[in-house]
């Protein structure tokens, strides 16, 4: 059993009464917190649409199929952009991380009109393996050859990732990460006629609140703890590999590791 | 429950947002982000000052039935430093004992990920109902959930708040001394998964009555539409007074006290 020891924070101990006092306290500014993300949920309803006008092609294990057919027959589709690049050995342990926590929500999403699934750069006979060994059954299709993953700002070139200005994040600073390919969540709707929208994208620590561990971890004692590391989710690995330290693409030398200040879905300079 | 086929009636009545070209969508698109970083950052401060608020010992020693036998609250730390306990509700007098635990409980389950990661951060996360061992281990195998959950066996849900509805206890271990760190119930709970934050990210949200969504949106009751994912096909709805209990808490309260008032 884990025997990592934390040596206990220097923190204030006080009665049950005071200790009440204190939460009741906050709990007045957590309850202005969820009011405020009903708010900024209500807004999001009412952002406009854009109509998805390239035929994009997909490759999963039902073969080729459209952005349309990704629906699979519902009226809502979220893309979650998982970072995996058609060279590398296995997708990124942060996306994977995130991944962990797909299937639980896609049956219940399912029956909310939302069809989930996951894409990425890699072929098909990367994907399907990876997803064995991680014991995963959300859809997963690949957008090799389309420019899917370029139309939505989460794969870039060799000389972009050069230029150390990636145009990720609705942002005009350059972006400087050491990777082709960037986290992200696109949701679409298509209308009776069978036309595509596209309704949100959002990037970085905007997929955050994806993260249910990361919600269990705010709520305990000692938070997120990851002050000590280069970048947030440094920690993160694939959960059948634990013990061992990599970056997202694990073919990749160690130097690119000790380069990169920033995270792959949690990056506090990006958002 | 929406059908594919009533899901189609109700697009027809929908008003749904202005469809514009890319320049527009991206620049309506930078506004909200604005917002949505604002929030964020209010997410992070929140964190920052839940993470300084005092502690308070636990002195009463508590007992569980675990699948190895007695346990005590220390046991369930399982040798880490923080401790998170869900308290579900799954025992008789509950909806669909014995065959399931309380649907949004188990909406919960759902969305609690592979524990390493948590684990990776020193931090156990168990769940403990009143409901016997071999009744939750069944339960366990047969919804494919992996987390450790207990039985309680004293006052343990009386005394930290979770004797008549669910919610979250944080603890903190220094050697055997035992710290309560934190509580949340209600639509804190919620934040716990992220079935929320999907829904909350798709063009109709989370299709439920109490949004202000625009015109004619497709809408159902909260806590209705949830169901066990191997029930979803079924037609067995939840037991009024259960959903009474859930989405009134405080006043199914009273009106049980009330009526057994009356019955005695």
């Amino acid at each position: 059993m884990a025997t990592q020891t934390i040596t206990r924070p220097k923190h204030s101990v006080v009665s049950p009464e005071e200790w009440l006092a204190a939460r009741t306290e906050l709990l007045r500014k957590e309850k202005e917190l969820t009011r405020l993300r009903d708010e900024l949920s209500r807004q999001r309803l009412e952002l406009p649409w854009e109509e998805v006008k390239k035929e994009y092609v997909f490759n999963g294990p039902k073969g080729k199929q459209t952005l349309a057919q990704l629906f699979d027959g519902r009226d809502q589709l979220i893309v979650y952009h998982f970072m995996f690049g058609p060279e590398w050995a296995e997708g990124c342990p942060s996306c994977s991380f995130l991944g962990d926590h797909f299937d639980g929500v896609a049956v219940h999403l399912a029956n909310r009109g939302v069809t989930f699934t996951a894409v990425s750069r890699a072929p098909s006979e990367k994907i399907e393996p990876f997803k064995k060994r991680m014991g995963w059954r959300f859809n997963w299709a690949s957008s090799n050859g389309s420019d899917f993953n370029w139309d939505y700002h989460v794969s870039f070139t060799k000389e972009q990732v050069a230029s150390g200005k990636l145009a990720y994040n609705y942002s005009d600073k350059p972006f400087e990460f050491p990777s082709e390919e960037l986290p992200g969540l696109s949701a679409f709707y298509k209308d009776e006629e069978g036309k595509v929208l596209h309704t949100y994208s959002t990037y970085t620590r905007g997929l955050d609140i994806l993260l249910g561990a990361y919600n269990f971890l705010d709520m305990a004692p000692l938070g997120r703890n990851e002050a000590q590391f280069d970048w947030p989710m440094q920690w993160v690995k694939h959960r059948d590999k634990y013990p061992d330290q990599y970056f997202a693409d694990a073919a990749k030398p160690k130097e690119a590791v000790e380069q990169a200040n920033s995270s792959c879905c949690s990056d506090e300079q990006a958002s | 429950m929406n059908t594919k086929k009533e899901f189609q009636a109700e697009q027809s009545t929908m008003r749904t947002p202005p469809t514009v070209s890319p320049e527009a969508w991206e620049a309506a698109r930078q506004q909200l982000l604005v917002k949505e970083k604002a929030f964020t950052r209010s997410r992070d401060a929140l964190a920052a000052e839940r993470r300084r608020m005092p502690w308070m010992a636990v002195e009463k020693k508590y007992e569980f039935d675990g699948p190895k036998g007695k346990v005590s609250l220390l046991d369930l730390f399982e040798g880490r430093p923080q401790l998170i306990v869900y308290r579900a509700f799954f025992e008789p007098g509950v909806f669909g004992w014995p065959d399931h635990a309380c649907r949004g409980c188990s909406l919960g389950a759902d969305q609690v990920s592979h524990l390493a990661h948590l684990n990776a951060r020193d931090t156990t996360l168990a769940w403990a109902s009143r409901a016997p061992q071999p009744d939750i281990a069944r339960l366990k195998t047969r919804m494919g959930w992996e987390m450790p959950w207990y039985t309680i066996t004293d006052t343990f849900d009386k005394d930290f708040g979770v004797d008549e509805w669910h919610g979250h206890n944080v603890f903190f271990r220094d050697g055997d001394r035992v710290f309560r760190t934190y509580f949340i119930n209600s639509r804190g709970d919620e934040a716990m998964g992220s079935l929320w934050s999907y829904l909350d990210v798709t063009p109709l949200g989370r299709q439920e009555t109490w949004e202000d969504s625009p015109e004619g949106y497709p809408q159902s009751a909260p806590y209705k539409w949830w169901n066990w994912h191997d029930n979803y096909n079924a037609e067995a709805m939840p037991n009024p007074k259960w959903v009474d209990i859930i989405t009134d808490p405080a006043g199914a309260a009273i009106r049980r006290r009330d009526e057994e008032a009356k019955a005695s």
